[in-house]
């Protein structure tokens, strides 16, 4: 009863917080990835931060919230409610959690802070044009050169590498042992010599991805994190940290409500598309589908991190939570109709609204939820190969 | 059932070469810059490709009696593997099928001349803003004024109209749009509005598959009485007609992607090599791609069997399977899609690849015209 109307009155705080903080022009400015800017994720970040409200994971003596789950929950509901900026998960959620639990405390002074006031963007060098679902096979090379590693190589698919002050890298650090056992995790620094960023044109046609090269970069082995071939376990200790955000519960529930609205909307449509037996139908699937991933979730996020229950459960919510998020766009198209189809930002006399069209944004660009982050044929092995082993 | 037979194949190579050339994937990123290719829609037409639905005393290329659904079907499964984006099924099927509904005249003759000879596109401005896909729900309105007509309203996304000379406007004659029939679509009359007329405001966009469309906003726009193509009762009747025949072709084209998408995910997948391995080695994969194929023969068996229902005149069995081919490509097609993608990878979410753009056309079919 207590912990309820201490709830309560967190949420009413948080309300409050986005009233007096999020101008309306900011709301819903940026949804995911599909159209937000560097400018805007790093000012509500530094709004956020200002609060002490950057991080609710991260411990408090680096300046996290170490909200209770429940809290957590209740800050990305008000939030997505609000139609604030989404934040860039580069730091806050990856990097950061990794620096924290196995980096120097001179790691933890250079990067931290900058993580947390949003003045510091990173991006994720792991992908690479031969190493994909195969992550481990990855070629780029750290070769040590005195108190620097001198690196080469080249890095694809890096989300926000054109932001990116800095960037997270598993390069290969030993070519003589089995491939896992041969990576480390650098910390580099986007402006040294010798590193250049390519955009990626993708099927929304959108630039959020790149290419990302290395010829001859010299990095200092200080910012190395934790032990020279010990990469591929810090890499496993991100993934695993992953879990929490890695369903999109809260995001794909704001999703659903917001699309129930609009196929209701007599505004925007001249019969509410609702009124159509299959779309109420697909409506009610998906609810449906959120329900489950939603209970899935939650146990998930109860069992203690890094025990066999979380692992196990890691892969069934990235699975689920990337396919229901997919289908939660695709049925946003069909509600659009041929509003859908016109590319963005085209000068109409009769504009249809952003509406369908950004449905159709997060239905293309959405497609590569089910292949980053290992794709979902690749999270099935995973799952096989552990039920295999009777866990 | 239905094939191509020596001379639709023959029709099949010489486009497939075209689109092979003209549409080769290191060009697509151009494709689509203008309303337009002048150049291409030109050969198109040196090559009979815009006479092909039309019977032989109009000018076109088919006999009495023949209506050369399997000649347009040929083609256009090689318009969809090319990715065409020119507006044949605007110009052709939808506007040239309405204007061959109508009675014989010179007008018409003219018109049909003027497509078969690779003349500006005649557009069709069917849709409305609001109304999704349902095109009976008609505000813009078609007065009788002293000998001819007064037209206004907003029609949008009209296919074929952003590079056009003349438009074809559906409009409402009768009946009040506001009740739940939406005033039925026994008022409605089809018009051919000249783009220049005074008080056409014609606004050219691109749509996500880069085929251009238009809105057309119509204020007090004033056309003479040759202007009503099709009348009260006539209009819906060769409407529905055309719609049916403009799904199959649809349906034509979607089935021309899958089998493209099916091709090169297969390819991709056997050159390809994680885990020391080539993807296609993969089980899960396999059955993946079997699925794909398996879509692309029922979705194309679908077409085939509305060409054999037509060829057999037996039109009520044609428009069935027409519907139902292209409701497979709608859903299966996408299906498709959507697999591609998900089996090339991270490449197939680049724009470097024709997946993501063979996704978005076979996404605008299923928007066209959804039962």
């Amino acid at each position: 009863m207590m912990e309820d109307e201490d709830l309560e009155s967190f949420r009413a705080e948080v309300r409050a917080f986005l009233d007096a903080e999020l101008p309306p022009e900011k709301r819903f400015a940026a949804d995911g990835f599909a159209n937000a800017s560097k400018e805007l994720t790093a000012w509500w970040q530094g709004v956020r931060a200002k609060r002490g409200w950057g991080a609710p994971g991260w411990p408090k003596q680096y300046g996290g919230c170490e909200w209770s789950l429940a809290k957590k929950r209740i800050f990305a509901d008000e939030s997505t409610k609000a139609g604030a900026p989404s934040y860039s998960p580069f730091g806050i959620t990856m990097v950061a959690p990794v620096i924290y639990t196995f980096g120097t405390e001179e790691q933890k002074a250079e990067h931290l802070p900058h993580i947390l006031d949003g003045s510091r963007f990173w991006c994720q060098g792991y992908s690479e044009p031969g190493a994909g679902s195969d992550l481990a096979s990855l070629k780029t090379r750290a070769i040590r050169d005195g108190d620097d590693y001198i690196v080469n190589g080249q890095k694809t698919w890096t989300t926000q590498g054109h932001w990116a002050d800095w960037i997270f890298c598993l390069v290969r650090t030993n070519t003589e042992v089995k491939q896992q056992s041969g990576i480390s995790f650098l910390l580099i620094d986007m402006n040294t010599p010798g590193i250049e960023v390519r955009p990626i044109r993708t099927i929304d046609g959108m630039h959020h991805l790149n290419e990302v090269f290395f010829t001859d970069v010299r990095v200092p082995v200080s910012n190395r994190v934790g032990n020279e071939n010990d990469g591929w376990t810090y890499a496993k200790f991100l993934l695993g940290n992953e879990r929490a955000g890695i369903a999109g519960v809260t995001r794909t529930a704001g999703d659903l409500a917001r699309l129930r609205e609009w196929a209701n909307s007599t505004e925007h449509f001249v019969d509410p598309p609702i009124s159509d037996p299959k779309i109420a139908q697909r409506l009610d699937a998906l609810d449906q589908r959120l329900s489950k991933l939603a209970a899935l979730e939650a146990r998930a996020l109860e069992a203690p991190s890094q025990s066999l229950e979380a692992m196990r459960l890691v892969a069934p919510l990235k699975l689920l939570g990337t396919e229901l998020s997919q289908d939660v766009s695709e049925l946003a198209l069909d509600i659009a109709g041929p509003a859908a189809l016109p590319r963005p930002a085209e000068n109409r006399v009769h504009p249809y609204g952003g509406e369908g069209e950004h449905a159709m944004s997060s239905f293309l660009f959405g497609r590569a939820q089910s292949i980053y982050g290992g794709t979902n044929e690749v999270q099935k092995n995973i799952l096989a190969k552990m039920m295999a082993a009777g866990l | 059932m239905f094939a191509p037979n020596d001379d639709q194949q023959l029709l099949v190579d010489s486009a497939r070469r075209f689109t092979q050339k003209h549409y080769a994937d290191d060009k697509l990123g151009q494709m689509g810059e203008n309303p337009l290719n002048t150049a291409l829609w030109s050969e198109m037409a040196e090559a009979g490709w815009l006479m092909l639905p039309f019977a032989e005393a109009d000018g076109g290329l088919q006999p009495e009696g023949q209506s050369g659904l399997g000649d347009c079907v040929s083609l256009f499964e090689v318009l969809g593997e090319g990715l065409v984006v020119e507006p044949v099924l605007a110009s052709t099927i939808l506007a040239g099928g309405l204007i061959a509904a109508a009675p014989a005249s010179q007008q018409r003759a003219d018109l049909i001349e003027g497509i078969v000879s690779g003349g500006a596109p005649i557009g069709v401005a069917l849709h409305e803003p609001r109304a999704r896909h349902d095109i009976w729900y008609c505000e813009t309105r078609a007065e009788k004024s002293g000998d001819g007509w007064t037209l206004s309203g907003v029609k949008s996304l009209a296919h074929g109209a952003a590079a056009a000379e003349t438009i074809i406007v559906l409009a409402r004659i009768e009946g009040d749009p506001a009740p739940a029939d939406h005033g039925g679509a026994d008022g409605l009359g089809v018009f051919l509005v000249p783009a220049d007329a005074q008080g056409v405001t014609v606004t050219p966009y691109r749509l996500r598959d880069d085929h251009w469309v238009a809105d057309v906003a119509l204020e007090g726009v004033r056309v003479g009485s040759e202007a009503l193509l099709l009348g009260p009762g006539d209009a819906a009747e060769a409407l529905e007609a055309v719609i049916d025949k403009a799904r199959l072709l649809l349906a034509a084209e979607g089935t021309g992607i899958m089998r493209r998408l099916c091709l090169a995910t297969q390819q991709y997948t056997a050159d390809r090599k994680q885990f020391g391995v080539a993807l296609a080695s993969f089980q899960v994969l396999q059955h993946r791609m079997v699925d794909m194929s398996i879509s692309f023969d029922q979705a194309r068996s679908l077409v085939y069997e509305a060409v054999t229902h037509d060829l057999a005149g037996n039109q009520a069995e044609m428009v069935r399977a027409a519907r139902a081919a292209y409701r497979a490509v709608s859903e299966d097609g996408v299906e498709v899609g959507k697999q591609a993608i998900q089996l090339h990878g991270g490449m197939g979410m680049s724009e470097e690849l024709p997946m993501g753009r063979a996704l978005r056309r076979l996404l605008a079919i299923r928007q066209a015209f959804p039962l």
